[in-house]
């Protein structure tokens, strides 16, 4: 079952942070979390979601505003710290 | 009660060393490595204090963790203690960095000992209690799998442990017969995908003009031949995994269309239309170096970046010399399930050739040589004789010594070591006769025959002899060493 979450509301999602854009010299210009049930949760490129490229490819936890985009789901942060105890999520 | 062995020439500092302990923990002394071993497979111990300057004194001892594996494999938590003077604490610190949980410097402080003591036997439960809840995550057939004692190895089954959940695409890289096989299927098996299909295609074994079809399927009437719609891997593969083994071998065209299904999900079959969804987590595999791939055109950039989201990289057999006990304990039990014979450990003599040899095929490698050693033995030890002799030569180049151990029969020590004797007689009479036969019975004061017999019996190459050898099968390794093909 996919992380189910409402629109525009404050959400906890815990994954793993992964680069989902980048430019012509491989730089990365955006983020998405993939969650433990299979989601996929892009990352809006604001000031916050920009510093969550410090935990690429890291385990994080991340609190912020859900919004359901045109077939694709995205969080504003608020918050993120990276998530040592993550075994325990699935 | 604690069981604590002190490893050191000095004896003088066993005494306060003991006197710290209370009269119900066991403390012994050994003053070189050997003995130490011989005493913990009798018995093992829970910590053991290694003075500095046995290490230093010990020949081959600078290669520590050929000194402590026989330690690891008897008790894999095991605790090392190093001890120096304080005037060489640098010494002790460094040894906490490659292999010593802790240390304490002479003259030894009761105090700091109890401490030391106290806080291994911490690290000890705690190493228990991870082992235990990386067990829980793990499923009961992969757990042999998952076992190790090098640190870069924990962190990737820790990363496995996290990636494994997701739909992330994964990119595993390292040498041949590193396990990235083996590794996708852990993976997967560790996925919510674990009860559908794994399917594994090996794209550097498809010809080129066939890979595209095999890989997303062709409708009737696509190419000549195609006589009827064939589904592809990636149709196959529906609601699972699939491992695209060798990635850096795919053409273009196959490029262009692995990249659509990265990026939108989808993709048609061959002279198709239809788009269809690929719902299919991709793990990718390969040895190739594919950033200068995609310097020189020869790998799409774009599908590199979206094949390198979650990259592992596996490292050689050589970097992880530790793990060997281990694995030849865990291949051996495969081995005996396979072939049912009562063969459980292997010489010491063949494990200092493993420490030091290569392994460029890694652990593919290591699994081969002991099946191989393991149908030919027929004692209870696989022994030096049925290894490359290039991988044991030194350690078993001596023909006096019967391999035994105390395991073998009499007459089954002196069998073998005749066997070797004569072996390295005809070896060195063909090297002084340029791999003529004929002056080399003369010598040997035996018939041509007698010696061709001889020859075939131990398998020896008189052409290796001839001033110009004839290439024998074998692999040439990067240091110079040979591997005899199995």
């Amino acid at each position: 079952m996919k992380t189910i979450v409402q629109p525009s509301e404050p959400a906890t999602i815990y994954g793993i942070v992964i680069p989902t854009d980048w430019d012509d010299r491989g730089n990365i210009l955006k983020l998405a979390i993939v969650t433990y049930d299979e989601g996929k949760i892009f990352v809006v490129p604001n000031d916050r979601g920009t510093a969550l490229m410090t935990c690429l490819r890291k385990a994080v936890q991340v609190k912020g505003i859900m919004r359901q985009g045109n077939g694709f789901q995205e969080i504003e942060i608020h918050t993120f710290a990276v998530d040592p105890g993550q075994s325990d999520k699935f | 009660m604690k069981n604590i062995l002190v490893l050191s020439t000095d004896t003088n500092i066993v005494s306060p060393i003991t006197e710290t302990f209370s009269w119900d923990d066991r403390v012994s002394h050994a003053s070189d490595f050997a003995s130490g071993a011989a005493a913990h497979n009798q018995r093992p111990f829970d910590h053991i204090i290694v003075d500095m300057a046995l290490v230093d004194t010990t020949p081959g001892a600078r290669d520590i963790h050929r000194m402590i594996n026989p330690f690891i494999t008897v008790n894999p938590l095991v605790q090392f203690i190093a001890m120096a003077p304080r005037d060489q604490v640098r010494k002790v610190v460094k040894a906490v960095k490659e292999w010593a949980d802790d240390y304490i410097t002479i003259p030894v402080d009761p105090g700091e000992i109890e401490l030391v003591i106290q806080e291994t036997n911490q690290a000890m439960v705690k190493d228990l209690e991870l082992d235990y809840l990386r067990d829980q995550f793990w499923k009961t057939e992969w757990l042999d799998v998952v076992h190790s004692r090098n640190a870069n190895m924990k962190k990737i089954y820790d990363s496995i442990q996290s990636v494994a959940p997701t739909i992330a695409t994964v990119l595993l890289l390292g040498e041949t017969g590193t396990g990235k096989g083996l590794f996708s299927r852990l993976i997967h098996w560790h996925s919510l995908r674990s009860e559908k299909p794994f399917i594994a295609v090996h794209c550097g074994a498809i010809p080129d003009t066939l890979l595209e079809s095999e890989l997303f399927g062709h409708e009737k009437g696509a190419f000549t031949g195609a006589d009827r719609r064939k589904p592809g891997k990636f149709e196959l593969a529906r609601g699972g995994t699939i491992l695209l083994d060798e990635i850096g071998t795919i053409t273009n065209a196959a490029q262009i269309k692995l990249l659509q299904v990265l990026q939108d999900g989808t993709f048609s079959r061959v002279g198709g239309e239809q788009l269809m969804t690929a719902d299919v987590r991709i793990i990718a595999a390969t040895n190739a170096d594919l950033p200068i791939m995609v310097d020189q055109g020869k790998f799409r950039k774009d599908l590199y970046y979206r094949l390198n989201i979650f990259p592992i990289e596996l490292p050689r057999l050589k970097d992880r010399l530790e793990d060997l006990p281990y694995l030849v304990d865990v291949l051996l039990a495969k081995l005996k399930a396979k072939y049912g014979k009562d063969i459980s450990r292997i010489h010491q003599a063949v494990y200092e050739g493993f420490q030091d040899y290569d392994w460029p095929g890694n652990i593919r490698e290591l699994e081969n040589l002991l099946e191989r050693a393991y149908i030919l033995e027929t004692g209870s030890v696989l022994t030096p004789a049925n290894f490359p002799q290039e991988m044991v030569m030194g350690s078993w180049n001596t023909p006096v010594e019967p391999c035994d151990d105390g395991q073998l029969s009499l007459a089954d020590a002196r069998h073998r070591v005749i066997h070797k004797f004569e072996q390295t007689y005809i070896k060195n009479l063909l090297k002084q006769t340029d791999g003529k036969i004929s002056p080399a019975a003369k010598k040997a004061g035996i018939t041509p025959r007698q010696l061709n017999r001889l020859i075939l019996r131990y398998k020896i190459d008189k052409a290796e002899f001839k001033p110009n050898p004839k290439p024998s099968p074998s692999t040439s390794t990067p240091n110079g060493k040979t591997t005899n093909a199995i």
